[in-house]
Protein backbone atom coordinates (compact mmCIF):
# COMPACT_ATOMS: atom_id res chain seq x y z
CA UNK A 1 0.00 0.00 0.00
CA UNK A 2 1.18 3.83 -0.46
CA UNK A 3 1.47 5.40 3.06
CA UNK A 4 1.51 8.91 2.58
CA UNK A 5 2.45 10.85 6.51
CA UNK A 6 4.52 13.99 7.42
CA UNK A 7 8.03 13.33 8.73
CA UNK A 8 10.14 15.69 10.14
CA UNK A 9 7.74 18.31 8.56
CA UNK A 10 7.88 17.46 5.29
CA UNK A 11 5.17 15.73 3.22
CA UNK A 12 6.57 11.97 2.36
CA UNK A 13 5.28 9.03 0.92
CA UNK A 14 6.23 5.54 0.30
CA UNK A 15 5.18 1.89 -0.44
CA UNK A 16 5.35 -0.28 2.29
CA UNK A 17 3.15 -3.70 3.46
CA UNK A 18 -0.01 -2.75 5.33
CA UNK A 19 1.46 -4.42 8.68
CA UNK A 20 5.02 -3.48 8.48
CA UNK A 21 6.54 -1.68 11.53
CA UNK A 22 6.79 2.11 11.15
CA UNK A 23 10.50 1.54 12.58
CA UNK A 24 11.43 -0.65 9.88
CA UNK A 25 9.57 1.81 7.42
CA UNK A 26 11.62 4.58 8.70
CA UNK A 27 14.62 2.60 8.70
CA UNK A 28 14.44 1.39 5.10
CA UNK A 29 12.95 4.02 3.20
CA UNK A 30 13.76 7.29 5.25
CA UNK A 31 17.26 6.53 7.01
CA UNK A 32 17.98 10.16 7.60
CA UNK A 33 15.54 10.03 10.29
CA UNK A 34 17.98 7.61 11.74
CA UNK A 35 15.23 5.87 13.84
CA UNK A 36 16.70 2.47 14.63
CA UNK A 37 15.09 -0.72 16.28
CA UNK A 38 16.58 -3.53 18.32
CA UNK A 39 13.87 -5.52 19.92
CA UNK A 40 10.91 -4.93 17.53
CA UNK A 41 8.77 -6.07 20.92
CA UNK A 42 8.44 -2.44 22.64
CA UNK A 43 11.40 -3.26 25.01
CA UNK A 44 14.19 -1.06 24.25
CA UNK A 45 12.80 2.28 23.88
CA UNK A 46 15.34 3.03 20.42
CA UNK A 47 12.43 3.32 17.90
CA UNK A 48 10.82 5.81 19.83
CA UNK A 49 9.14 8.79 17.67
CA UNK A 50 6.35 11.18 18.04
CA UNK A 51 3.68 10.12 15.92
CA UNK A 52 0.64 13.20 16.44
CA UNK A 53 2.60 14.71 19.26
CA UNK A 54 2.46 11.93 21.51
CA UNK A 55 5.31 9.66 22.21
CA UNK A 56 4.95 6.11 20.63
CA UNK A 57 6.82 3.24 20.22
CA UNK A 58 7.29 2.57 16.21
CA UNK A 59 8.24 -0.79 16.33
CA UNK A 60 4.77 -1.24 17.94
CA UNK A 61 2.76 0.67 14.74
CA UNK A 62 1.52 -0.71 11.38
CA UNK A 63 2.22 0.81 8.36
CA UNK A 64 -1.89 1.36 8.06
CA UNK A 65 -1.70 3.48 11.20
CA UNK A 66 0.27 5.78 9.98
CA UNK A 67 -1.61 7.04 6.85
CA UNK A 68 -2.18 10.75 6.98
CA UNK A 69 -0.22 10.85 10.77
CA UNK A 70 2.89 13.78 11.90
CA UNK A 71 5.63 12.11 12.44
CA UNK A 72 8.79 13.61 14.24
CA UNK A 73 11.97 11.99 14.82
CA UNK A 74 14.28 12.13 17.78
CA UNK A 75 16.83 13.49 15.81
CA UNK A 76 15.10 16.00 13.91
CA UNK A 77 13.50 16.77 17.20
CA UNK A 78 16.92 17.67 18.86
CA UNK A 79 17.48 20.31 16.56
CA UNK A 80 14.59 22.23 17.15
CA UNK A 81 14.86 25.03 20.14
CA UNK A 82 13.53 22.69 22.75
CA UNK A 83 15.72 20.00 21.53
CA UNK A 84 18.81 22.40 22.00
CA UNK A 85 17.60 23.40 25.27
CA UNK A 86 17.24 20.19 26.43
CA UNK A 87 20.76 19.13 25.32
CA UNK A 88 22.32 22.57 26.97
CA UNK A 89 20.62 21.26 30.20
CA UNK A 90 21.99 17.83 29.90
CA UNK A 91 25.30 19.55 29.24
CA UNK A 92 25.11 21.86 32.20
CA UNK A 93 24.37 18.96 34.87
CA UNK A 94 26.76 16.61 33.24
CA UNK A 95 24.46 14.22 31.81
CA UNK A 96 26.71 11.73 29.77
CA UNK A 97 24.21 9.68 27.50
CA UNK A 98 25.64 7.61 24.62
CA UNK A 99 25.08 8.18 20.50
CA UNK A 100 22.56 5.65 20.83
CA UNK A 101 20.05 7.12 22.98
CA UNK A 102 20.55 10.71 23.06
CA UNK A 103 18.24 12.16 20.74
CA UNK A 104 15.69 9.88 22.34
CA UNK A 105 16.20 11.12 26.04
CA UNK A 106 16.50 14.59 24.53
CA UNK A 107 12.87 14.05 22.71
CA UNK A 108 11.38 12.51 26.05
CA UNK A 109 13.09 14.91 28.10
CA UNK A 110 11.43 18.21 25.31
CA UNK A 111 8.07 16.70 25.84
CA UNK A 112 8.57 17.13 30.14
CA UNK A 113 9.80 20.62 29.74
CA UNK A 114 6.31 21.22 27.52
CA UNK A 115 4.06 19.95 30.52
CA UNK A 116 2.54 22.70 31.88
CA UNK A 117 2.31 21.83 35.50
CA UNK A 118 6.21 21.13 35.53
CA UNK A 119 7.05 17.46 35.96
CA UNK A 120 8.16 16.45 39.57
CA UNK A 121 10.93 13.69 39.57
CA UNK A 122 8.59 10.64 39.64
CA UNK A 123 7.33 11.81 36.29
CA UNK A 124 10.62 11.87 34.48
CA UNK A 125 11.69 9.21 36.19
CA UNK A 126 8.85 7.55 34.32
CA UNK A 127 9.28 9.03 31.34
CA UNK A 128 12.72 8.55 30.72
CA UNK A 129 11.86 4.28 31.50
CA UNK A 130 10.90 4.04 27.55
CA UNK A 131 14.63 4.34 27.44
CA UNK A 132 16.31 0.92 28.68
CA UNK A 133 19.85 1.88 29.80
CA UNK A 134 21.76 1.18 32.99
CA UNK A 135 24.22 2.95 31.99
CA UNK A 136 23.21 6.15 33.11
CA UNK A 137 21.98 7.04 36.58
CA UNK A 138 18.48 7.86 36.31
CA UNK A 139 18.85 10.79 38.63
CA UNK A 140 21.07 12.03 36.45
CA UNK A 141 18.75 12.59 33.87
CA UNK A 142 16.44 13.91 36.46
CA UNK A 143 18.80 16.66 37.05
CA UNK A 144 19.69 17.16 33.19
CA UNK A 145 16.02 17.72 32.96
CA UNK A 146 15.61 20.19 35.92
CA UNK A 147 18.73 22.20 34.73
CA UNK A 148 16.77 22.49 31.16
CA UNK A 149 13.91 23.61 32.58
CA UNK A 150 15.94 26.33 34.73
CA UNK A 151 17.63 27.48 31.73
CA UNK A 152 13.99 27.76 30.07
CA UNK A 153 12.64 29.49 32.72
CA UNK A 154 15.49 32.00 33.80
CA UNK A 155 15.27 32.70 30.09
CA UNK A 156 19.22 32.04 29.75
CA UNK A 157 19.00 29.55 26.59
CA UNK A 158 19.47 32.06 23.91
CA UNK A 159 16.59 31.35 21.90
CA UNK A 160 14.10 30.62 24.51
CA UNK A 161 10.57 32.16 24.14
CA UNK B 1 0.76 -15.12 4.86
CA UNK B 2 -0.21 -12.17 3.41
CA UNK B 3 -2.30 -9.75 5.17
CA UNK B 4 -4.91 -8.88 2.30
CA UNK B 5 -7.09 -6.53 3.40
CA UNK B 6 -7.18 -3.80 6.68
CA UNK B 7 -10.82 -2.13 7.11
CA UNK B 8 -10.92 1.65 8.57
CA UNK B 9 -14.71 1.73 9.74
CA UNK B 10 -15.77 5.21 10.63
CA UNK B 11 -18.81 3.91 12.97
CA UNK B 12 -19.56 1.08 15.46
CA UNK B 13 -22.49 -0.06 12.89
CA UNK B 14 -20.06 -0.32 10.27
CA UNK B 15 -17.46 -2.13 12.61
CA UNK B 16 -20.32 -4.68 13.16
CA UNK B 17 -21.14 -5.33 9.76
CA UNK B 18 -17.16 -6.12 8.99
CA UNK B 19 -17.55 -8.35 11.68
CA UNK B 20 -20.25 -10.27 10.51
CA UNK B 21 -19.20 -10.62 6.94
CA UNK B 22 -15.88 -11.17 8.14
CA UNK B 23 -15.90 -13.68 10.91
CA UNK B 24 -11.92 -14.50 11.86
CA UNK B 25 -11.01 -10.57 11.34
CA UNK B 26 -8.66 -9.34 13.80
CA UNK B 27 -9.55 -6.91 15.52
CA UNK B 28 -6.74 -4.01 15.64
CA UNK B 29 -7.05 -1.71 18.75
CA UNK B 30 -3.38 -0.14 19.95
CA UNK B 31 -1.97 -3.98 18.92
CA UNK B 32 0.79 -3.90 21.33
CA UNK B 33 -0.23 -7.13 22.57
CA UNK B 34 -1.01 -8.11 19.23
CA UNK B 35 2.49 -7.25 18.18
CA UNK B 36 4.09 -8.29 21.77
CA UNK B 37 3.17 -12.31 20.73
CA UNK B 38 5.00 -11.51 17.09
CA UNK B 39 8.14 -10.53 17.10
CA UNK B 40 9.13 -11.15 13.70
CA UNK B 41 10.27 -8.46 11.41
CA UNK B 42 7.33 -9.24 9.54
CA UNK B 43 4.84 -10.59 11.49
CA UNK B 44 2.40 -13.44 10.65
CA UNK B 45 -1.29 -11.55 11.15
CA UNK B 46 -4.45 -13.33 9.79
CA UNK B 47 -5.96 -12.09 6.37
CA UNK B 48 -8.28 -9.63 7.60
CA UNK B 49 -8.30 -6.66 10.22
CA UNK B 50 -10.26 -4.23 11.33
CA UNK B 51 -9.01 -1.02 12.77
CA UNK B 52 -10.96 0.26 15.45
CA UNK B 53 -9.28 3.76 15.64
CA UNK B 54 -11.69 5.39 13.47
CA UNK B 55 -15.13 4.52 15.54
CA UNK B 56 -15.92 7.45 17.74
CA UNK B 57 -18.37 5.21 19.80
CA UNK B 58 -15.26 3.21 21.33
CA UNK B 59 -14.02 6.47 22.00
CA UNK B 60 -16.69 7.98 24.15
CA UNK B 61 -15.55 8.86 27.80
CA UNK B 62 -18.77 9.92 30.24
CA UNK B 63 -19.00 10.22 33.60
CA UNK B 64 -22.16 10.74 36.22
CA UNK B 65 -22.64 10.66 39.76
CA UNK B 66 -22.08 7.03 40.33
CA UNK B 67 -20.04 5.52 37.12
CA UNK B 68 -17.46 5.98 34.69
CA UNK B 69 -18.21 4.95 31.40
CA UNK B 70 -14.49 4.31 29.19
CA UNK B 71 -14.92 3.65 25.54
CA UNK B 72 -13.00 0.10 24.75
CA UNK B 73 -10.56 2.37 23.06
CA UNK B 74 -9.47 5.06 25.37
CA UNK B 75 -5.49 4.36 25.84
CA UNK B 76 -3.51 3.82 28.97
CA UNK B 77 -2.35 6.80 28.95
CA UNK B 78 -5.75 9.02 28.57
CA UNK B 79 -7.05 7.19 31.85
CA UNK B 80 -4.19 7.94 33.72
CA UNK B 81 -4.13 11.70 32.94
CA UNK B 82 -8.20 11.88 33.49
CA UNK B 83 -6.55 12.95 37.14
CA UNK B 84 -7.19 12.58 40.99
CA UNK B 85 -10.95 11.88 41.88
CA UNK B 86 -12.18 11.77 37.71
CA UNK B 87 -11.05 7.74 37.66
CA UNK B 88 -10.91 5.25 40.75
CA UNK B 89 -7.64 5.28 42.34
CA UNK B 90 -6.72 1.31 41.41
CA UNK B 91 -7.80 2.06 38.09
CA UNK B 92 -5.20 4.93 37.47
CA UNK B 93 -2.63 3.26 39.33
CA UNK B 94 -3.18 0.21 37.52
CA UNK B 95 -2.81 2.07 34.35
CA UNK B 96 -0.67 4.36 34.68
CA UNK B 97 1.94 1.30 35.58
CA UNK B 98 1.37 -0.43 32.00
CA UNK B 99 4.97 -0.50 30.10
CA UNK B 100 6.07 2.52 29.48
CA UNK B 101 5.02 6.02 28.11
CA UNK B 102 5.31 5.42 24.68
CA UNK B 103 3.53 2.09 24.75
CA UNK B 104 0.57 3.66 27.01
CA UNK B 105 0.31 6.38 23.96
CA UNK B 106 -0.78 3.20 21.76
CA UNK B 107 -2.13 0.79 24.11
CA UNK B 108 -5.80 0.66 24.79
CA UNK B 109 -8.65 -0.62 27.76
CA UNK B 110 -10.17 -2.65 25.72
CA UNK B 111 -6.69 -4.58 24.12
CA UNK B 112 -5.54 -4.43 28.20
CA UNK B 113 -9.14 -6.76 29.13
CA UNK B 114 -8.92 -8.76 26.41
CA UNK B 115 -5.89 -10.31 26.13
CA UNK B 116 -6.20 -13.51 25.00
CA UNK B 117 -2.15 -15.07 26.66
CA UNK B 118 -2.87 -13.58 30.04
CA UNK B 119 -4.55 -11.02 32.55
CA UNK B 120 -3.68 -7.47 31.76
CA UNK B 121 -2.90 -5.65 34.78
CA UNK B 122 -6.26 -3.30 34.30
CA UNK B 123 -8.35 -6.69 34.66
CA UNK B 124 -7.95 -7.36 38.02
CA UNK B 125 -8.71 -3.54 39.76
CA UNK B 126 -11.49 -3.48 37.23
CA UNK B 127 -12.74 -7.07 38.69
CA UNK B 128 -12.46 -5.12 41.78
CA UNK B 129 -14.03 -2.41 41.30
CA UNK B 130 -17.24 -4.30 40.00
CA UNK B 131 -16.83 -2.86 36.70
CA UNK B 132 -19.18 -4.17 33.78
CA UNK B 133 -18.43 -3.90 30.34
CA UNK B 134 -20.81 -3.31 27.09
CA UNK B 135 -20.24 -6.05 24.44
CA UNK B 136 -21.78 -5.44 20.68
CA UNK B 137 -22.31 -7.83 17.76
CA UNK B 138 -24.96 -7.73 14.77
CA UNK B 139 -27.60 -9.68 17.09
CA UNK B 140 -27.71 -6.86 19.82
CA UNK B 141 -25.57 -5.52 23.12
CA UNK B 142 -25.20 -7.22 26.34
CA UNK B 143 -23.45 -6.37 29.55
CA UNK B 144 -21.32 -9.10 31.80
CA UNK B 145 -19.40 -8.06 34.83
CA UNK B 146 -15.36 -7.89 34.03
CA UNK B 147 -14.57 -10.69 36.25
CA UNK B 148 -16.23 -13.38 34.15
CA UNK B 149 -13.89 -13.10 31.68
CA UNK B 150 -11.75 -15.38 33.48
CA UNK B 151 -12.65 -18.93 32.89
CA UNK B 152 -13.10 -21.86 35.47
CA UNK B 153 -9.51 -22.85 34.57
CA UNK B 154 -8.65 -18.97 35.94
CA UNK B 155 -7.35 -18.38 32.23
CA UNK B 156 -8.69 -15.28 29.83
CA UNK B 157 -12.51 -16.45 28.66
CA UNK B 158 -12.53 -14.00 25.44
CA UNK B 159 -16.21 -13.86 23.51
CA UNK B 160 -15.60 -14.22 20.28
CA UNK B 161 -17.53 -12.44 17.44
CA UNK B 162 -18.23 -9.41 19.63
CA UNK B 163 -16.58 -6.17 19.55
CA UNK B 164 -16.00 -4.88 23.76
CA UNK B 165 -17.72 -1.22 23.39
CA UNK B 166 -17.43 0.45 26.89
CA UNK B 167 -16.41 -0.63 30.30
CA UNK B 168 -18.43 1.43 33.05
CA UNK B 169 -16.80 1.70 36.33
CA UNK B 170 -18.70 2.20 39.50
CA UNK B 171 -17.49 5.19 42.09
CA UNK B 172 -17.57 3.71 45.43
CA UNK B 173 -15.50 4.68 48.25
CA UNK B 174 -12.73 3.10 49.62
CA UNK B 175 -10.95 2.90 52.52
CA UNK B 176 -7.97 1.18 51.33
CA UNK B 177 -7.18 0.81 47.80
CA UNK B 178 -4.15 -1.15 47.03
CA UNK B 179 -2.24 -1.67 43.73
CA UNK B 180 0.45 -3.98 43.53
CA UNK B 181 2.94 -4.89 40.53
CA UNK B 182 4.24 -8.41 41.05
CA UNK B 183 7.10 -9.35 39.60
CA UNK B 184 9.08 -7.94 36.63
CA UNK B 185 7.87 -4.90 35.94
CA UNK B 186 8.38 -3.42 32.57
CA UNK B 187 7.03 -6.20 30.58
CA UNK B 188 4.88 -9.32 31.01
CA UNK B 189 7.00 -11.85 32.01
CA UNK B 190 5.70 -15.28 33.20
CA UNK B 191 6.15 -14.27 36.69
CA UNK B 192 4.59 -11.04 36.32
CA UNK B 193 0.93 -9.75 37.42
CA UNK B 194 -0.93 -7.00 39.14
CA UNK B 195 -2.29 -7.07 42.80
CA UNK B 196 -5.58 -4.60 43.70
CA UNK B 197 -7.25 -4.87 47.08
CA UNK B 198 -9.93 -2.96 47.93
CA UNK B 199 -11.94 -2.37 51.10
CA UNK B 200 -14.19 -0.51 53.23
CA UNK B 201 -15.26 -0.26 56.91
CA UNK B 202 -18.17 0.49 58.78
CA UNK B 203 -19.12 1.39 62.57
CA UNK B 204 -15.49 -0.30 63.19
CA UNK B 205 -15.94 -3.99 60.85
CA UNK B 206 -15.05 -4.73 57.67
CA UNK B 207 -17.84 -4.15 54.96
CA UNK B 208 -16.43 -4.65 51.80
CA UNK B 209 -13.18 -6.59 51.08
CA UNK B 210 -12.11 -7.88 47.59
CA UNK B 211 -8.71 -8.88 46.30
CA UNK B 212 -7.62 -10.18 42.93
CA UNK B 213 -4.77 -11.10 41.14
CA UNK B 214 -4.39 -11.16 37.38
CA UNK B 215 -0.99 -12.21 35.14
CA UNK B 216 -1.08 -15.62 33.45
CA UNK B 217 -4.02 -16.86 35.54
CA UNK B 218 -6.33 -14.36 37.43
CA UNK B 219 -6.65 -15.29 41.17
CA UNK B 220 -9.50 -14.28 43.22
CA UNK B 221 -11.85 -15.99 45.81
CA UNK B 222 -15.24 -14.01 46.59
CA UNK B 223 -16.34 -16.97 49.00
CA UNK B 224 -12.95 -16.13 51.28
CA UNK B 225 -13.68 -12.64 51.06
CA UNK B 226 -17.12 -13.03 52.37
CA UNK B 227 -15.87 -14.99 55.09
CA UNK B 228 -13.78 -11.72 56.16
CA UNK B 229 -17.11 -9.41 55.56
CA UNK B 230 -18.27 -8.10 59.12
CA UNK B 231 -15.09 -9.08 61.03
CA UNK B 232 -14.41 -6.43 63.76
CA UNK B 233 -11.50 -4.17 63.27
CA UNK B 234 -8.19 -4.19 63.39
CA UNK B 235 -8.76 -8.10 62.40
CA UNK B 236 -7.69 -10.92 64.57
CA UNK B 237 -4.61 -13.03 63.80
CA UNK B 238 -6.61 -15.85 63.53
CA UNK B 239 -9.07 -13.99 61.11
CA UNK B 240 -6.51 -13.21 58.98
CA UNK B 241 -5.16 -17.16 59.83
CA UNK B 242 -8.20 -18.52 58.91
CA UNK B 243 -8.52 -16.32 55.65
CA UNK B 244 -5.37 -17.12 54.43
CA UNK B 245 -5.78 -20.92 54.47
CA UNK B 246 -9.24 -20.75 52.92
CA UNK B 247 -7.31 -18.55 49.79
CA UNK B 248 -4.59 -21.93 50.04
CA UNK B 249 -6.83 -24.36 50.00
CA UNK B 250 -9.20 -22.99 46.95
CA UNK B 251 -5.84 -22.20 44.43
CA UNK B 252 -4.39 -25.37 45.43
CA UNK B 253 -7.97 -27.36 44.40
CA UNK B 254 -7.95 -25.43 41.04
CA UNK B 255 -4.78 -26.53 40.50
CA UNK B 256 -2.92 -23.26 40.73
CA UNK B 257 0.80 -23.43 41.50
CA UNK B 258 2.27 -22.53 44.74
CA UNK B 259 4.87 -19.98 43.62
CA UNK B 260 1.63 -18.01 42.26
CA UNK B 261 -0.34 -19.04 45.94
CA UNK B 262 2.41 -17.21 47.69
CA UNK B 263 2.61 -14.18 45.85
CA UNK B 264 -1.50 -14.13 46.52
CA UNK B 265 -0.81 -14.17 50.23
CA UNK B 266 2.35 -12.03 50.46
CA UNK B 267 0.27 -8.83 48.77
CA UNK B 268 -2.59 -10.07 50.06
CA UNK B 269 -0.87 -10.12 53.88
CA UNK B 270 0.62 -6.30 52.98
CA UNK B 271 -3.13 -5.37 52.14
CA UNK B 272 -4.20 -6.44 56.16
CA UNK B 273 -0.80 -4.54 57.35
CA UNK B 274 -2.44 -1.59 55.32
CA UNK B 275 -5.82 -2.37 56.89
CA UNK B 276 -4.32 -2.05 60.48
CA UNK B 277 -2.30 1.16 59.83
CA UNK B 278 -5.64 2.93 58.28
CA UNK B 279 -7.81 1.76 61.61
CA UNK B 280 -5.26 2.53 64.40
CA UNK B 281 -5.21 5.82 62.56
C1 LIG C 1 6.92 -3.84 26.00
C2 LIG C 1 5.55 -4.19 26.47
C3 LIG C 1 5.23 -4.00 27.80
C4 LIG C 1 3.95 -4.33 28.26
N1 LIG C 1 3.70 -4.15 29.59
C5 LIG C 1 2.47 -4.46 30.05
C6 LIG C 1 2.19 -4.29 31.44
O1 LIG C 1 3.02 -3.81 32.23
N2 LIG C 1 0.94 -4.63 31.86
C7 LIG C 1 -0.02 -5.10 31.03
O2 LIG C 1 -1.13 -5.37 31.46
N3 LIG C 1 0.23 -5.29 29.72
C8 LIG C 1 1.45 -4.98 29.21
N4 LIG C 1 1.72 -5.17 27.88
C9 LIG C 1 0.69 -5.79 27.03
C10 LIG C 1 -0.19 -4.79 26.21
O3 LIG C 1 0.57 -3.72 25.77
C11 LIG C 1 -1.34 -4.21 27.03
O4 LIG C 1 -2.08 -5.23 27.62
C12 LIG C 1 -2.26 -3.31 26.21
O5 LIG C 1 -3.21 -2.67 27.03
C13 LIG C 1 -3.00 -4.05 25.10
O6 LIG C 1 -3.86 -3.10 24.47
P1 LIG C 1 -3.87 -2.90 22.89
O7 LIG C 1 -4.87 -1.84 22.61
O8 LIG C 1 -2.53 -2.66 22.36
O9 LIG C 1 -4.41 -4.33 22.44
P2 LIG C 1 -4.36 -5.04 21.03
O10 LIG C 1 -3.01 -5.64 20.86
O11 LIG C 1 -4.85 -4.16 19.95
O12 LIG C 1 -5.46 -6.18 21.28
C14 LIG C 1 -5.30 -7.23 22.19
C15 LIG C 1 -6.44 -8.25 21.94
O13 LIG C 1 -7.69 -7.68 22.28
C16 LIG C 1 -8.59 -7.70 21.18
N5 LIG C 1 -9.37 -6.44 21.27
C17 LIG C 1 -8.86 -5.22 21.48
N6 LIG C 1 -9.85 -4.30 21.57
C18 LIG C 1 -11.01 -4.99 21.40
C19 LIG C 1 -12.40 -4.61 21.41
N7 LIG C 1 -12.77 -3.34 21.61
N8 LIG C 1 -13.33 -5.57 21.22
C20 LIG C 1 -12.96 -6.86 21.02
N9 LIG C 1 -11.66 -7.28 21.00
C21 LIG C 1 -10.71 -6.36 21.20
C22 LIG C 1 -7.70 -7.78 19.96
O14 LIG C 1 -8.37 -8.37 18.87
C23 LIG C 1 -6.56 -8.65 20.48
O15 LIG C 1 -6.90 -10.00 20.42
C24 LIG C 1 2.97 -4.84 27.36
C25 LIG C 1 3.29 -5.00 26.01
C26 LIG C 1 4.55 -4.68 25.57
C27 LIG C 1 4.86 -4.84 24.11
S1 LIG D 1 12.72 -1.60 18.74
FE1 LIG D 1 12.86 -1.86 20.86
S2 LIG D 1 11.18 -0.69 21.54
FE2 LIG D 1 10.96 -0.61 19.45
S1 LIG E 1 21.97 3.34 26.03
FE1 LIG E 1 22.72 5.36 25.84
S2 LIG E 1 23.55 5.83 27.74
FE2 LIG E 1 22.78 3.81 27.95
Amino acid sequence: MTIDFILDGADVSCRARATDRLSDVLAQEFPKACVGSDCRAGRCGRCVVLMDGKLALACLVPAFRVRGAEIVSPRAYARTEEGESVAAGFERAGVATCEFCTPQRILIAGLLLEEAAGADDRRILEAMQTVQCRCVEPSALVEGVRAAVELRSARKWPHAR
Amino acid sequence: MRVSEIFTPTSLIETLGLLRKHEDALLWAGGTEILRLRVARRPELPPTIVSLDKVPELRAIGRSDRALDLGAMSSLAQLSALGEGAVPEALAEAAAGVGTEGLRNLATLGGNLLGRERFGDLFPALACLDAIAEFRSASGSRWMAVGRLAGRDRKPLIPTGEILVRVRVPFDPWDLSLVRKIGYPLWPAADSGLFTCLARAAKGSLYEFRAALGGPLFLRDRETETELIGKRLPLQRRDIESARASWRNRFEEDGVGAPWIERFLAAVDESFDALRAGASR
